[in-house]
């Protein structure tokens, strides 16, 4: 495990910044679980937003089920609001090929129609392999396909690591 | 013809003989077992080193298939089986279909056998019609015909005073019956009774059916009775002394 | 059954078949139990579907009839985006004599993904499991008297849900255990789990002795045998034992076996009292028990749902 120059801190108080600027009154944060739900949390927190934010998992939507078996992951979802009519801001640590996005926007449709889903996220790493864009990214950075970029929490400090999937 | 098998283990129950050496066959006789006369000149021998010799084997209860479960093999595909395995006299059991109560189904088995020369068969003629438990065979006819004996192979008789006819009739030729020790109820079962039919929903056939059906066909009953090797069970038998018959 | 391999776990211990709870790792229990409890949540959504079994074809092989279970399945694998396909084999190829394995090729020749299969003869689904083909998986929704894995799991999901911990309960099972494959399932999760006080009570002509060899402390008399219970599992009474001569008469039974109110008294206060169904008021149960407040019969049938649609995706999700 090495850590890249990286600062996730520093990077979070970029995607405040971004997220701040694509809130409406009543847009509903949606962290994508699990890095993504840390962010939201914090963010919910730290923006003083009303209410409280959701999360939601991708794992009963992925398109891996029939090679990886069932994800964890799969009852994080959680919606305390309506989402019909709903703007939904999705937060995340890590954009990659976009099938994640994909499978969570798919998850949310199950629970209602929601007015308009937009993304905010900590990196953006490229080698998408769907048409998925963020509105708001804090890096954008390039990395071989056989490391994974991973978000950690240590306590109440955010740090990224690097790992090989080989 | 005169074979000589050489430095085989030599078995042989009935003297008692465990231990390897030649045997010697002359004209379909042995003439020399263990030590062979030196002057011994055999057309044909045979290297049985490593090997058993031993008589041939005899299977007490054996089905052919035939006549009526043909699909399931034929005289040639069991006696070849047989002969196989070392075992070159088969008693076989009357449950053919259908079953062995007539002189003429008896004789053709014979024939058969006969002209596959592979193993000896002694057939059991079936001791009630059809096995159905009801009436006798005509068991002098069937003896003559070639059978040794008379059983009812799986199916008991339910009707005991049935039984104690079969026995009786069967006892005035001293001819032997070999019955399976299983009473007509407590045998319907698929599995022995007992923790593991229990644990796999097996529907048990439970100790006394046996016991139950051996202490009534041997205790009360007299006349020469032989019982089959079939006892399921590992409960040491009850004493069993020549039985005789009532009077009648 | 007794083969030292399993047959319904992969080289890498996954379940790709579920045939019994017999010799199941805990873990692997607890893991169809928390997946199940994912899948409760999806009740409540406005869309009561999840598209993990989209595409896949899950056939529902019944020779024995049963309207209940295979409706139950047949709601599981919907929720799951599953084709299903009912197979009314009683009245068809088997009718004309075809063989199970005969039958099983013609239906794999029909690219089936999964078996759902109930069948009077014990292990008629481990045979199935032998021949199939390899991509296909089994899942045994009830064989002869051998075992019931779904209401065995769905019993231990219930259990878990108002109890919470398995390890320090007493479990009474009341009834016909003998003819029951409910029983058989539920006594092996049990055990597996922990449970340390199994009980099996009833006359001795439906609880036999030998189940000792099982872990089950054996009762013939319902006091006793319901005494400080944390949780009650109630078997059905079928009409044949009558007429086996198992038992005398229905009323007898009620009368010395069934569970009513005052006995009820004799359990844990906050007992559980469960049913596999479908229910015979006044015969093992009385109305006033089986509509109480200790009654979870009724949450039995919705954890139902989940627990087969957990199993299904489990098993789904593996390969051989």
């Amino acid at each position: 495990m090495s850590t890249l120059l990286l600062d996730a801190e520093a990077l979070y108080v970029e995607l405040r910044a971004g997220v701040r600027r694509l809130l409406q009154p009543d847009t509903a944060m949606v962290g994508i679980w699990s890095g993504g739900a840390w962010l939201a949390e914090r963010l919910q927190h730290d923006l003083q937003r009303p209410g409280a934010h959701g999360v939601i998992s991708s794992t009963l939507h992925r398109d891996d089920f029939g090679s990886r078996g069932l994800a964890g992951g799969a009852d994080a979802t959680s919606l305390p609001f309506d989402v019909e009519g709903r703007p939904i801001l999705l937060i995340d640590d890590v954009l990659y090929t976009g099938r994640t996005v994909r499978a969570v926007i798919n998850e949310l449709f199950d629970f209602g129609r929601p007015a308009s889903v937009m993304l905010a996220v900590l990196v953006d790493r490229g080698g998408r392999e769907l048409p998925i864009e963020p509105a708001f990214a804090a890096a954008r950075v390039s990395l071989p396909r056989g490391q994974r970029l991973a978000l950690a929490k240590e306590g109440d400090r955010f740090t990224f690591s690097i790992q090989d999937t080989r | 013809m005169k074979i000589l098998i050489r430095k085989g283990r030599l078995v042989d129950p009935a003297s008692g003989r465990d231990e390897v050496g030649d045997l010697a066959i002359a004209a379909g006789r042995i003439v020399g077992l263990g030590r062979v006369p030196a002057d011994f000149q055999p057309n044909r021998t045979i290297d049985a080193t490593g090997f058993v010799v031993a008589p041939g084997l005899v299977d007490l209860a054996t089905r052919l298939r035939e006549p009526g479960h043909e699909h399931e093999g034929m005289l040639e595909s069991e006696l070849n089986a047989a002969a196989a395995g070392g075992v070159t006299s088969l008693v076989c059991l009357p449950d053919t279909d259908p079953p062995l109560d007539e002189p003429g189904l008896l004789e053709m088995l014979k024939f058969r056998a006969r002209n596959l020369s592979l193993a000896r068969v002694f057939p059991l003629g079936a001791l009630t019609r059809g096995l159905g438990g009801d009436a006798l065979t005509e068991m002098a006819e069937l003896t003559e015909a070639g059978c040794i004996g008379f059983s009812q192979a799986e199916v008991p008789i339910a009707d005991t005073s049935i039984l104690l006819r079969a026995l009786q009739y069967a006892s005035t030729y001293r001819y032997g019956v070999w019955l399976r020790p299983q009473d007509a109820w407590l045998g319907r079962g698929v599995a022995a009774s007992g923790p593991l039919a229990t644990r796999l929903g097996l529907t048990g056939v439970p100790v006394a059916s046996s016991v139950r059906a051996w202490n009534w066909t041997v205790c009360p009953t007299s006349g020469e009775a032989g019982l089959s090797p079939h006892f399921p069970s590992s409960r040491p038998r009850p004493a069993m002394s020549r039985p005789t018959f009532p009077p009648t | 059954m007794l083969a030292s391999r399993h047959p319904q776990l992969n080289k890498h211990g996954e379940l790709i078949h579920l045939l019994t709870l017999e010799g199941l790792p805990r873990d692997v229990i607890h893991h169809i139990l928390d997946t199940a409890s994912t899948f409760l949540s999806v009740h409540e959504r406005e869309v009561k579907k999840v598209p993990l079994l989209r595409g896949k074809s899950v056939f529902n092989l019944f020779f024995e009839n049963s309207t209940r279970t295979r409706t139950t399945f047949e709601i599981a694998a919907k929720r799951l985006s599953a084709d299903v396909i009912n197979l009314d084999i009683a009245r068809s190829s088997t009718a004309k004599g075809e063989t199970l394995l005969d039958t099983i090729a013609n239906l794999s020749a029909m690219h089936a993904d999964m078996f759902v299969v109930r069948h009077g003869e014990s292990g008629a689904p481990f045979l199935i499991a032998q021949h199939c083909a390899p991509h296909v998986h089994v899942v045994n929704a009830g064989d002869g008297r051998h075992a019931h894995p779904t209401q065995g799991l769905l019993d231990m999901y219930t259990i878990r849900h108002y109890k919470k911990d398995f390890s320090g309960l007493t479990v009474a099972i009341i009834g016909d255990i003998v003819h029951s494959r409910v029983a058989r399932s539920d006594i092996h999760a049990l055990s597996i789990l922990g449970v340390p006080e199994i009980r099996g009570v009833g006359p001795k002509t439906l609880v036999p002795g030998d189940l000792a060899p099982m872990g089950v402390h054996v009762y013939h008399d319902l006091a006793d045998g319901i005494r400080d219970a944390d949780v009650i599992i109630m078997l059905r009474l079928q009409n044949e034992r009558m007429t086996g001569a198992m038992l005398p008469s229905a009323g007898e039974y009620f009368k010395t076996f069934g569970l009513k109110p005052e006995k009820l008294q004799l359990a844990k206060p906050d007992c559980i009292v469960m049913h596999p169904g479908p229910i015979n008021r006044g015969v093992e149960i009385d109305s006033a028990v089986a509509d109480g407040t200790h009654s979870v019969i009724l949450p039995q049938v919705t954890f139902g749902i989940a627990v087969r649609m957990a199993v299904m995706s489990i098993i789904a999700g593996n390969e051989p």
